[in-house]
C-alpha cells in the first residue's frame, strides 16, 4: 500500500513541522538533491562576475569565469574554512579568501598562499573548491548538489517553455531583500501553495482576483497557479487606479496579461508574475523553526512616471499581503506545536498543497510518520 | 493601503455563492447565469453585506417559487444548502439580523423536505 494513497486529502503530519531529525533529512534528501535557483543570469553575466548564495547551509559561489563557463564553487577555504565570497560583485582574475589570503583560480584550483613555505605539508595541486553542477533555464541559474539527480533541461519538465515567454533574461534585476521568520520553511511554502485562505486572510485580493478561476496546476518539480483578474474595477481607489493604470512591460505574454501568476520551483523558490514586473522569493531554512527569505525584482526597466506608480501600488498592495501572511504563518507554527493536533484535511483548492507534501512524502523517508 | 478593511471581511462568503448559485439558478429556470454573474460581482466590488443578504434571500424566495420535479431536486437541495451554510458563517461577523434566524430555519426546511 502506498504512503501516498494512505494520506490522499491530508496533509503532513505537524511532527514533519518539529521534528529536527526529519529537518536534517529534508537538507539532505530534498535540497542537497535538487536543483536550486541561485540568481537571476544578469548577475553572472560577464566574466569574474560572481554571486554568492546557499543550500541547506552550504555556501556557494556562482561565478562566470574567464573562459565564459558558468560555475558553482564551495565558498568555502580549504584552509580554515573561512567563506571566500561575500554578496555579489566581481572577482576578475582570483578569488581570494579575506581570512589569510589563499587564493584560487575561477576553476576552484588553489593558485597561491601566503607565506607558502610555512606549510610542512601543502600539496598545492591537490586543493582545489569542490564544484557543484550549474544551468541556466529561460535567465535563471540553478545549481545541483547531487551528480544523480536528472539534468536541469528535464528536471522541471514543462516549465521552460511556460517560463520562455517571458523574456527574463532581458530584464533588470534588483537588489536582495531580504528577511526572516521563526517558521519551518514549509510553512511558509504551503501558504503561498493555496489560495482557499485568500477570501478570509486578503478579501481585498478577491476584488482584484476571480477567485473561482483561480486554479492551481501542480506539474513536475513546479506548480503553476493562476490568478486571472476581475473584469470589473475594484471599488478601491488604489486597487481601481492600478487596474487602470497597469500596462503590461514590452514583450509581456499576452495570455498572461490579465493575470497574476504564481510559481513554485520545488522546493521552495517561488516566482510572482505580475504584468509589471516579476519577482523571485526564496526560502532558506535556516534550522527548524527558523527561514531566512530573499526576494528579487524584475522589471524592463522602464522609469516612465506610470510604470513607476504601477510598480509602487503593486508593491504595497503585495507587502500587505505578505504581513497577512506572515501573522497567518505565526500561528500555523505555534498550532503544529500543539500537542492535539496531528494533521489536516485538505480541499480541493488545495491541490497545490497535496502536490507538494506528496513530493515531499516521496522524498523524504519517515516524513509522513505521526 | 489596507487590504481587509472593516467593512471587507464579509468577502470571504461569496466564493462558493459565486461559484455555485448562477449555474443552480439557471438549471432550475430561476435565473440567467450570465445576469447572476454579473449580479454577485457588483455586490463584491460595490455591495455591503447588507446587500449580500438581500440577495440570498432572494435568491432564497426564487427557489421556493421554482418548479422542483425528480430531476431539479438534487439542484434544488444543493442550492438550499449552499445558501443555508452562509447563515452558519455569518455569526463569525455580526449577531443575527432580523432575517437571519427565520431565513436559516426556512433554508434548513428546503434542505430536508427535499431529502
Amino acid at each position: 500500500m502506498s504512503v501516498v494513497g494512505d494520506t490522499k486529502g491530508k496533509t503532513l503530519p505537524a511532527r514533519a513541522y518539529t521534528s529536527a531529525e526529519i529537518y536534517e533529512a529534508e537538507m539532505r534528501e530534498v535540497f542537497l538533491k535538487a536543483w536550486n535557483f541561485a540568481c537571476h543570469v544578469s548577475d553572472v553575466s560577464e566574466p569574474g562576475r560572481f554571486w554568492t548564495t546557499s543550500i541547506a547551509g552550504e555556501p556557494i559561489a556562482i561565478l562566470r569565469d574567464s573562459d565564459g563557463q558558468l560555475r558553482a564553487l564551495s565558498n568555502v577555504c580549504r584552509h580554515r574554512a573561512a567563506r571566500i565570497l561575500s554578496g555579489e560583485g566581481a572577482c576578475p582574475k582570483v578569488l581570494r579568501c579575506p581570512y589569510h589570503g589563499w587564493t584560487y583560480r575561477h576553476d576552484g584550483q588553489l593558485a597561491a598562499v601566503p607565506e607558502a613555505r610555512g606549510f610542512d605539508d601543502l600539496d598545492r595541486d591537490a586543493v582545489k573548491l569542490p564544484q557543484f553542477r550549474v544551468g541556466e533555464l529561460c535567465g535563471l541559474v540553478f545549481v545541483c548538489m547531487s551528480e544523480d539527480t536528472e539534468p536541469l533541461d528535464t528536471y522541471f519538465g514543462d516549465l521552460a517553455e511556460k517560463l520562455g515567454r517571458l523574456r527574463l533574461a532581458e530584464l533588470t534585476a534588483s537588489g536582495r531583500h531580504r528577511n526572516a521568520y521563526d517558521h519551518n520553511w514549509k510553512v511558509i511554502a504551503d501558504n503561498y501553495l493555496e489560495g482557499y485562505h485568500i477570501p478570509v486572510g486578503h478579501p481585498g485580493l478577491l476584488r482584484i482576483l476571480d477567485y473561482k478561476r483561480y486554479l492551481a496546476h501542480p506539474a513536475k518539480h513546479h506548480t503553476w497557479i493562476d490568478g486571472p483578474f476581475r473584469d470589473k474595477p475594484s471599488k478601491h481607489y488604489q486597487e481601481r487606479l492600478y487596474q487602470k493604470l497597469l500596462r503590461p512591460m514590452p514583450g509581456f505574454p499576452s495570455e498572461l496579461e490579465g493575470s497574476w501568476t504564481y510559481v513554485h520551483l520545488w522546493p521552495c523558490t517561488f516566482i510572482d508574475i505580475y504584468p509589471d514586473q516579476i519577482d523571485t522569493w526564496q526560502l532558506f531554512p535556516d534550522g527548524l523553526r527558523r527561514t531566512r527569505t530573499e526576494a528579487r525584482v524584475y522589471h524592463s526597466g522602464s522609469s516612465a512616471v506610470r510604470d513607476r506608480v504601477v510598480r509602487a501600488i503593486n508593491w504595497r498592495f503585495n507587502k500587505k499581503v505578505m504581513d497577512e501572511d506572515v501573522e497567518l504563518c505565526d500561528q500555523v507554527q505555534l498550532g503544529l506545536e500543539s500537542r492535539t493536533y496531528e494533521r489536516g484535511v485538505l480541499n480541493r483548492n488545495e491541490n497545490g498543497v497535496l502536490a507538494f507534501h506528496d513530493m515531499l512524502r516521496a522524498a523524504v523517508p519517515g516524513i509522513d510518520e505521526p | 493601503m489596507r487590504l481587509i478593511h472593516g467593512d471587507d471581511r464579509w468577502l470571504f462568503l461569496t466564493p462558493e455563492i459565486e461559484r455555485e448559485v448562477p449555474g443552480l439558478l439557471a438549471a432550475l429556470g430561476i435565473g440567467d447565469a450570465e445576469g447572476e454573474q454579473e449580479r454577485i460581482e457588483r455586490l463584491i466590488h460595490r455591495g455591503g453585506i447588507d446587500d449580500w443578504f438581500a440577495y440570498l434571500r432572494s435568491c432564497r424566495a426564487r427557489l421556493e417559487g421554482a418548479q422542483v420535479d425528480g430531476e431539479s431536486e438534487l439542484l434544488a437541495e444543493r442550492l438550499a444548502a449552499v445558501l443555508r451554510e452562509q447563515y452558519l458563517l455569518v455569526p463569525a461577523l455580526r449577531e443575527d439580523e432580523e432575517h437571519d434566524a427565520p431565513e436559516r430555519r426556512r433554508l434548513e426546511e428546503l434542505v430536508w423536505t427535499s431529502r
